[in-house]
């Protein structure tokens, strides 16, 4: 923070001081009081669920209460979107086939073939997605690239063939 | 809690009344009691108008505000514990109502200024803050009071308030305090800030 010029300073309190002296007219503050008691006779209007809301109910109360819900329903739709996973087939890592984990309270029950992480039966390691093994063939574009497309030969200017100077060897077709 | 600055002092329009108690006649009013609303509002009408005046720089919106103020402390005169003075109580009220009625009109602010006490004759005195050595000089007494208030409404709600509270009302910063809801020190640092930008809005007619 700077400091303040204290001539400058004094002159704007006593501008602000001077402020005091603004009255509104003559007699306004006699009626005053009667407008206010007039009004204050008339039936209220009736409140809006705004303002009930707001005289009935402790700000931080609201506040604490709707982050609690919030909570509630973000974990309440973590745990729905975890059994839709579960349900689904997907099957998470190291859970192949269905098996549960052996209990660390009994180590010596392991089932006959624990599958290592990610290698459970029928899913390709690492990604939970499942292997084909079902006999079925994937289409044969996907087998072999280009396959059943017809071949045309290329044209080409024979001078090309021709011309040894080149620094790359080309092999004439025979 | 601060005792209301209020408590012993006379009603103003020169009526004589015995001995002023807050207290009994916020109990009077709380029960229904219009004659002791009346006291109430004769008592504070003056500063709750000049606090409102202050922040808007407008009579009518100020006499509207003042009026909604008073009717609000009375309509909900029951939730009001006493853990405050109901002098401090009634300006928070005022001060929240005028500070979301400056909110919902920032972009329209029209200066209707009220005129000095004509008993007060010091304008010569006010015109001697102006600098000399500005084309400003020939303003006059009427022209530095729109200046001034214009500066005042450049300021942000928060720190008019400040400067209305503190350097035109002449409250202390601990009332200020409870009145805005803060500490002490906040108080001075808006109070800082707004005084800076006040000498900046208006270096042209003080600087020396």
């Amino acid at each position: 923070m700077t400091e303040t010029d204290p001539t400058e300073f004094d002159k704007l309190q006593k501008l602000l001081a001077s402020k005091k002296k603004e009255k509104p007219e003559e007699g306004f503050f006699d009626r005053f009081s009667d407008r206010v008691l007039t009004r204050l006779e008339e039936p209220a209007p009736k409140p809006t669920l705004w303002e009930r809301l707001n005289d009935q109910v402790d700000p931080f109360r609201a506040a604490a209460a709707i982050f609690a819900v919030v909570i509630g329903v973000g974990v309440w739709y973590g745990l729905d979107e975890g059994s839709n996973l579960a349900e689904s087939g997907l099957e998470p890592l190291g859970q192949a086939s269905g098996e549960a984990l052996p209990s660390p309270a009994a180590p010596t029950v392991l089932p006959a073939k624990a599958a290592p992480l990610g290698q459970g039966q029928d899913t390709l390691a690492g990604s939970g997605l499942r292997l084909n093994k079902s006999g079925a063939e994937p289409p044969r574009i996907l087998m072999n690239p280009g396959a059943g497309l017809a071949t045309r030969p290329a044209k080409v200017d024979p001078s090309f063939y021709r011309d040894k100077s080149a620094s790359n060897t080309v092999h004439a077709p025979k | 809690m601060l005792e209301s600055p209020s408590t012993v002092s006379p009603a103003k329009g020169g009526e004589t009344m015995p001995e002023w108690n807050e207290q009994e006649q916020v109990s009077r009013a709380r029960s229904g009691d219009m004659e002791a609303c009346d006291a109430l509002v004769r008592q504070y009408q003056e500063r709750i108008y000049a606090t409102i005046y202050h922040m808007t720089s407008n009579h009518e919106d100020a006499a509207d505000l003042a009026q909604e103020t008073f009717i609000k402390a009375f309509r909900k005169i029951q939730n009001f514990k006493g853990d405050s003075a109901f002098f401090t109580w009634l300006y928070r009220i005022a001060v929240n109502n005028t500070i979301n009625f400056i909110r919902s009109k920032r972009r329209r602010v029209i200066l209707s200024i009220n005129q000095m006490d004509e008993e007060w004759d010091s304008g010569e005195e006010l015109l001697g803050l102006v600098s000399k050595d500005t084309p400003q000089r020939d303003i006059d007494r009427h022209e530095l009071q729109g200046i001034l208030n214009a500066a005042m409404q450049k300021l942000s709600p928060n720190h008019r308030l400040v400067v209305t509270l503190h350097d035109v009302q002449g409250l202390p910063h601990e009332q200020i305090g409870e009145i805005m809801d803060c500490n002490t020190n906040t108080v001075r640092t808006r109070l800082h800030y707004a005084r800076k930008q006040l000498q900046a809005h208006l270096s042209d007619y003080l600087k020396q």
